[in-house]
């Protein structure tokens, strides 16, 4: 398996399979149905970064908030298939079958039925500065364990 | 102690019979053809057990309203309404005075009192020697009057008595890593260590979780928390930097600056002697306890400065601290009244306040149902106070202690469906001996408790600020107990000292929702906050050795009694700012039957918890592929989506007990949280989106 640094082969005129997932990607179709009108209308706000040094981050807009739920971790990609593990040891849901369009401007992720399409754009400021502290909560069940921990 | 807790026992039974003749009145009430006698006698709201001579409490139609309008002044010496029938009782009564309980402060407080009738309510002083009831059924028999209720005494939720601080050798606790005030090691409520030093059956995490929560926010100086109590000494050095500040009145020029009628009402008000309203607080009369500034302390002591105590919502030493108004409903021997507290709410919502804060209420079993309390001036009070909207919530809350008197279910107003009523559990996570469970019960927090497994620790108690002089202790006839309060700092125990603990954390609650900008509906926040627990349930099998409260003596306190009666479960802090932050959306695979857990939503005793519904449209239902609504078992929510795509459902539960009170029964309150579904093909076992 290439480790994501072997990307830069494609950038370098490399490997023609390898796809360069590296940036920042926002969620904008699930299964073909835009993200503005999930929730009755609510929307649904996913963004995704993936560093060229293997690295993954995902912000996901809390029900009725403007903060993010956040996680990290590292990925990985062999061909057209990516997998990766969070940083508290879970893995992903799937290895996603991965695709970049002709101008690199849409990232395509699908496991199984399920097809994910995500637009190339810089994560706002505005998330990465309200992510929230649930992760903490979750990761315990007793009270005076909670450790509270930023992320 | 043990004398108190025999005289509380012997008010208890006294309630007892008081209830049984209550509750014929209402049944007359529902009764048709009604006999003259009767109608009169329907309008009578309460007993005249406990009524405090010289005065009653009159609730008359609007037309009469406009007609006396704010006050009945005086003409040659007689009171003069020019309503012939009103007069002439005026007369035969030799009435001193007729006065709208609660006053148009302002124009917005005029438009408050039109909108929830407030401006037909008023108090008909007498001589104190007239006999209320032949006065109250006169009253009462006058056609424009809906309502007569005897000016009743309240009770504080707590014996008084405090203990003086002494420095222990207790462990650094979690808080202490946060703020630096000298004696947080010892507040175990704020975040227990365990620490044996303070009571041997101390358990690690029997407290509020505040630590963690103060990294996010200590408090927002814009949320205030109206205590109403016996006076707040305002200038206590941890407490002056944290009062509420009337910003259109001027300290100490004698005058009204802001033309309210009270004088000076600079850091609240004193109505112990309503309908009369000063400014002046006091909280060193004969008889006073401290009560009011050691329950002001746990709300918002200042924090983080070096000195004393911390307050939970007391900010982070930046003057960020939630601001305390003390509404002064208490003086001395004489206790609190009807008159007093209901003029209180309605100051506190036209100043602004978000919360009161009542360690106070009738003996458990006084008033059994929603109904005998909702005709009262109090419950007219409350009812303004939690439905007109402040700048965060869609209306005020209102949370009060349970009551001290081990019975089995909540006093009024705590028991009241729009109050939050607060049970005490000790240093060893169980209930305080002392502690009212069962209907009308909400949500429990520290209140402490002197006796360890038979032992006598203080330290076991609630620390917080109390007056910087000694106060004589009385016992509940007025007569001096030889015993002083504790100065500067001291240990007290009771729901009135866990109330504190759920408004300040809720008022830290608001402080974050301001800080982010957010806005709830007061049922959302209601509901958050009795999901933000942990559960209590798990620590009550066996039993535990402690003062009985009507055996007045030690032994084994059976604690299966209080399983699934003492509210949701008890409070935590974290878990009430994670639920302000939001949260996220439940990420389910398709194709497989889903148990989400309910935990995120109702608290850690989500499993415990008495489901009443599920509603989900059928678009929502269309959009996963369901046929029916999901159902909760057992804390979780079964289903089985076929399709993907994003839902939305909202499930209901009851908090506190398994019945939802009504206005002829006690119960709990229903609660309801909004769940947003996504049915995806892939669902990591962390909730990560990948």
């Amino acid at each position: 398996m290439l480790m994501v640094s072997a990307i830069a082969c494609k950038k370098d005129g490399g490997d023609p399979a390898m796809v360069d997932m590296s940036g920042e990607w926002k969620l904008s179709t699930l299964n073909g149905t835009g993200t503005d009108s999930m929730f009755g209308g609510e929307g649904l706000d996913i963004y995704l970064y993936f560093g060229s040094d293997g690295s993954f981050e995902t912000f996901e807009r809390l029900q009725d908030s403007e903060m993010y739920a956040h996680y990290s971790g590292t990925y990985s990609i062999s061909g057209y298939t990516a997998s990766g593990t969070y940083s508290d040891g879970t893995s992903w849901g799937a290895s996603y079958t991965v695709s970049l369009s002709e101008d690199g401007a849409t990232l395509t992720m699908t496991a199984g039925s399920e097809e994910c399409v995500y637009a190339k754009t810089a994560i706002p400021s505005e998330v990465r500065d309200n992510i929230s502290h649930r992760a903490a909560l979750k990761s315990t069940e007793n009270a005076e364990a909670y450790p509270g921990k930023f992320l | 102690m043990l004398n108190r807790n025999i005289r509380a026992a012997s008010a208890v039974m006294a309630s007892v019979v008081l209830c049984a003749a209550l509750t014929g009145c209402a049944e007359d009430n529902l009764s048709t053809g009604q006999s003259e006698s009767q109608s009169v006698q329907s309008k009578i709201i309460n007993t005249t057990m406990d009524a405090i001579p010289g005065g009653l409490i009159v609730r008359v139609n609007a037309e009469a309203a406009s007609e006396a309008g704010p006050a009945v002044t005086k003409s040659g010496g007689v009171l003069v309404s020019g309503m012939a029938k009103m007069d002439k009782v005026f007369s035969e009564l030799n009435a001193s005075g007729f006065k709208r309980l609660f006053p148009d402060y302002d124009e917005r407080t005029a438009a408050i009192n039109r909108k929830y009738g407030l401006d037909q309510w008023y108090v008909l002083s007498i001589p104190e020697n007239k006999d209320l009831e032949t006065a109250a059924m006169k009253v009462a028999a006058l056609d424009y009057v809906t309502g007569v209720q005897y000016n009743t005494a309240w009770v504080k939720a707590s014996d008084g008595v405090s203990r003086k601080y002494v420095p222990t050798a207790a462990v650094k606790s979690a808080a202490s890593e946060y703020f630096n005030d000298e004696m947080l090691a010892s507040q175990w409520h704020y975040s227990n260590m365990g620490d044996i030093s303070l009571g041997s059956t101390a358990r690690s995490g029997a407290d509020i979780n505040v630590a963690d929560a103060w990294r996010l926010t200590g408090g927002n100086n814009g949320v205030i928390v109206a205590v109403l109590d016996e006076g707040v000494q305002w200038n206590h050095p941890d407490l002056e930097a944290n009062m509420w500040t009337n910003p259109d009145e001027t300290a100490g020029n004698n005058t009204d600056d802001d033309d309210n009628g009270i004088v000076d009402d600079i850091h609240g008000a004193n109505f112990a002697n309503a309908p009369t309203i000063t400014g002046e607080i006091t909280w060193d009369n004969y008889g006073d306890s401290g009560h009011g500034t050691h329950v002001a302390g746990t709300v918002a002591a200042v924090s983080n400065n070096g000195q004393g105590v911390a307050g939970v919502a007391g900010g982070s030493g930046n003057g960020d601290g939630v601001r305390i108004m003390s509404l002064q409903v208490m003086k001395g021997t004489g206790g609190g009244s009807d008159a007093a507290t209901s003029a209180a709410i309605h100051y506190a919502l036209a100043k602004g306040a978000h919360i009161i804060q009542c360690s106070w209420g009738y003996n458990a079993g006084v008033m059994q149902s929603d109904y005998m309390f909702s005709r009262t001036a109090t419950a007219a009070a409350i009812d303004a106070f939690v439905e007109e909207p402040n700048d965060i919530l869609d209306g005020g809350l209102a949370i009060f202690a349970a009551g001290n008197e081990a019975r089995n279910m909540a006093g009024y107003p705590a028991a009241y469906r729009k109050c939050i009523a607060v049970t005490a559990f000790a240093i060893d996570n169980k209930p305080a001996y002392y502690t009212n469970y069962g209907p009308g019960c909400n949500i429990a927090a520290p209140g402490g408790e002197e006796i360890c497994n038979g032992q006598s620790y203080p330290t076991a108690e609630i620390l917080s600020t109390m007056p910087t002089v000694a106060l004589q202790i009385t016992d509940s006839d007025g007569n001096p107990t030889g015993e002083y309060s504790s100065t500067d700092y001291g240990y007290m125990a009771g729901t009135s000292m866990a109330c504190p603990h759920v408004s300040g954390v809720a008022a830290l609650g608001l402080s974050y929702a301001k800080d982010l900008g957010k806005t709830f509906t007061r049922d959302e926040f209601t509901a958050m906050l009795y999901g933000s627990v942990n559960d209590i349930d798990q620590f009550l099998t066996g039993t535990k050795y402690t003062l009985l409260y009507y055996q007045g003596q030690l032994g084994n306190l059976n604690l299966a009694n209080y399983r699934g009666h003492m509210g949701t479960g008890y409070i935590d802090a974290w878990r009430l700012l994670m639920n302000v932050e939001g949260t996220p959306c439940v990420t389910v695979k398709v194709g497989e039957q889903q148990t989400v857990s309910m935990e995120d939503f109702f608290g850690a005793g989500a499993t415990r918890l008495t489901y009443t519904g599920v509603e989900m449209s059928s678009d929502d239902r269309a959009a996963l592929g369901l046929d029916s609504t999901p159902s909760v078992v057992n804390g979780y929510l079964v289903f089985t989506p076929v399709l993907a795509g994003s839902a939305k459902l909202t499930v209901s539960a009851i908090a506190g007990g398994d019945t939802v009170g009504s206005s002829s029964g006690m119960g709990g309150t229903e609660i309801s949280r909004e769940i947003s579904i996504l049915a995806r093909n892939v669902a990591s076992d962390n909730g990560g989106w990948l």
